[in-house]
């Protein structure tokens, strides 16, 4: 990791589900397991299939690091959140996503034929389901994921789509996005979200207008402090 | 048709360092933009870029668009996002604005430490293909190479139908991951005749790591595609993680709009182009049921089409 790691963020949302990665990490640990998937019959464990499903591991084609692999499950996660909630005026959401929704297992399963995504559907009885083909890569994945004697790549990417899934099943986009209601820090008044995050030492600072997120806000994941910005910049 | 191992693409490598210099190319580097991989400026490795471009995504109109002009402009640069520690691999874009082309490419170089395998291209590989107008700010930060379009028209008709395809070993790799995969598609099998599952193999491109196979029994599309180079025995160790079917029966439609926002679909046109890759110029290839493999050598034969 670099020592000075310092980006802003064009996409505001992509790291903020580190906190409920750690927490699942580290359950992951104790139990001497370093990555595990909820139950594919729940909407966390559903959702968290489809969002690894979509992208791309380590040795796969156009996996560029894991901080990309990331940022695509969290965009991806705001294209079903969108379809869902957030249908532009003019639309209808059966016309971007493909189906009249009311949730996101309808969003990700799409109608009879027209599924929305590949390998994720609903059965004839109504369940929410998926290929075998999914399955087995998640399998594989988790296998890759839990070989050895210390956590790696593998384990950290399905543990933040598990994380990622399970907190907007429990808190919407909100929980999903833990900065994005923060609107002090200490008596300093914020946009929200986080814009900013450098590795979590020396304190560094990327001064100007970015207010570091505190601990007793989470501020501090995964080896990196986020930063979000001043509501009226000085 | 042509065989040609995995040796025989390290070799095109050298071949188009030493060539470098010959042709009608002309760079150009604009002030304050970062080195571009000298690979990347090869005319012989632009013009495996565009042969690729011909076979599997370029139409009538626009190889009419292309021959409208003198010259053909490559932009080429080099794109640097923070990999993961340890991970020494080179990523590039060349744009083709005539085209209203990006194409991402990589020289991968890092290791996977939970699968004890390292990942390393012999040279830069496709990564994305994207169709779409080409903002001004990324033209700018790239080294232009230009190159005659009378040139690139006569390599393009004189290579199109070159068949490049995999060696006998590779092959047989192909040939267990298909096994595994067509037994995973829970085909009833009693329908179809008895012994060998016929398969129809894409040629291969020195730039592209991926290959297209056509399964004409149970009519399926296979993609294999990874970062780990498809020569390297580890790749097919682990096929799960590279391989996409695509079932012609029910994935195929005319347009997207059958089917607004969902990623499941090919489109008619697509498909039509993958068989005409795998069936008029692929290479028909057996695939005996596992307790027919008694004889690996006999099972290599190229079949008549």
């Amino acid at each position: 990791m670099l020592l000075f790691d310092f980006r802003i963020a064009m996409r505001t949302n992509v790291f903020l589900l580190a906190a409920v990665m750690s927490v699942t990490a580290t359950q992951a640990q104790t139990s001497s397991t370093f990555a595990q998937l909820d139950s594919p019959n729940t909407a966390s464990g559903y959702l968290a299939r489809l969002l690894i499903n979509e992208v791309p591991f380590p040795g796969e084609r156009a996996y560029e690091s894991e901080t990309a692999t990331k940022e695509a499950m969290v965009q991806i996660l705001w294209v079903l959140h969108g379809r869902l909630t957030l249908v532009p005026a003019g639309y209808t959401q059966q016309q971007i996503a493909g189906v009249k929704a009311k949730s996101i297992i309808d969003v990700i399963t799409g109608t009879g034929e027209r599924r929305q995504c590949e390998g994720f559907y609903k059965n004839s009885a109504g369940q929410f389901v998926t290929d075998d083909r999914v399955e087995e890569r998640l399998d594989y994945l988790l296998k890759i994921a839990n070989k050895g004697n210390k956590p790696g790549r593998f384990s950290e990417l399905l543990n933040f789509g598990q994380g990622l899934a399970r907190a907007y099943v429990t808190g919407g986009i909100e929980e999903a996005d833990r900065f994005a209601n923060i609107k002090w820090v200490k008596s300093v008044a914020v946009t929200g979200r986080a814009y900013s995050w450098m590795t979590d030492v020396n304190n560094y600072h990327p001064g100007g207008n970015f207010v570091s997120i505190p601990n007793d806000m989470e501020g501090s994941l995964g080896g990196n402090r986020f930063f979000t910005l001043r509501k009226e910049p000085k | 048709m042509r065989m040609y191992p995995a040796y025989r693409f390290i070799f095109l490598g050298i071949l188009v360092t030493l060539l470098s210099s010959c042709g009608s190319v002309k760079t150009t580097q604009q002030q304050g933009v970062s080195s571009v991989p000298p690979e990347l400026l090869q005319q012989s490795y632009l013009y495996e870029v565009v042969r690729h471009l011909y076979r599997w995504y370029l139409d009538e109109s626009e190889i009419e668009r292309m021959i409208e002009s003198k010259n053909f402009t490559f932009l080429v640069r080099r794109v640097e996002p923070v990999l993961d520690p340890g991970d020494h691999s080179i990523l590039g874009e060349i744009l083709i604005p005539q085209l209203d082309i990006s194409i991402k490419v990589k020289k991968a170089d890092y290791a996977i430490e939970e699968m004890d395998v390292v990942v390393k291209s012999p040279g830069f590989r496709i990564t994305h293909i994207e169709r779409g107008y080409i903002p001004v700010r990324h033209r700018l930060s790239c080294q232009a190479v230009e190159v005659n379009v009378k040139e690139m028209r006569d390599y393009l008709f004189r290579t199109r139908n070159q068949l490049d395809f995999p060696d006998t070993v590779m092959i047989e790799r192909l040939r267990q991951a298909l096994r595994k995969e067509i037994a995973k598609e829970n085909i009833s099998l009693t329908g179809l005749p008895a012994g060998d599952r016929i398969i129809h193999l894409a040629s291969l491109s020195p730039v592209a790591n991926e290959t297209w196979v056509f399964w004409e029994d149970g009519r399926k599309l296979f993609y294999f595609a990874s970062d780990i180079d498809l020569s390297n025995p580890a790749v097919w160790e682990h096929e799960t993680m590279m391989v996409r079917v695509f079932d012609l029966d029910t994935q195929v439609v005319v347009s997207p709009q059958e089917a607004p926002g969902s990623n499941r679909f090919l489109t008619r046109y697509q498909v039509s182009r993958a068989l005409f890759n795998c069936i008029v110029l692929g290479r028909r290839v057996a695939v005996p049921p596992p307790a027919a493999v008694t004889d690996i050598s006999a099972a290599e034969q190229e079949l008549p089409k």
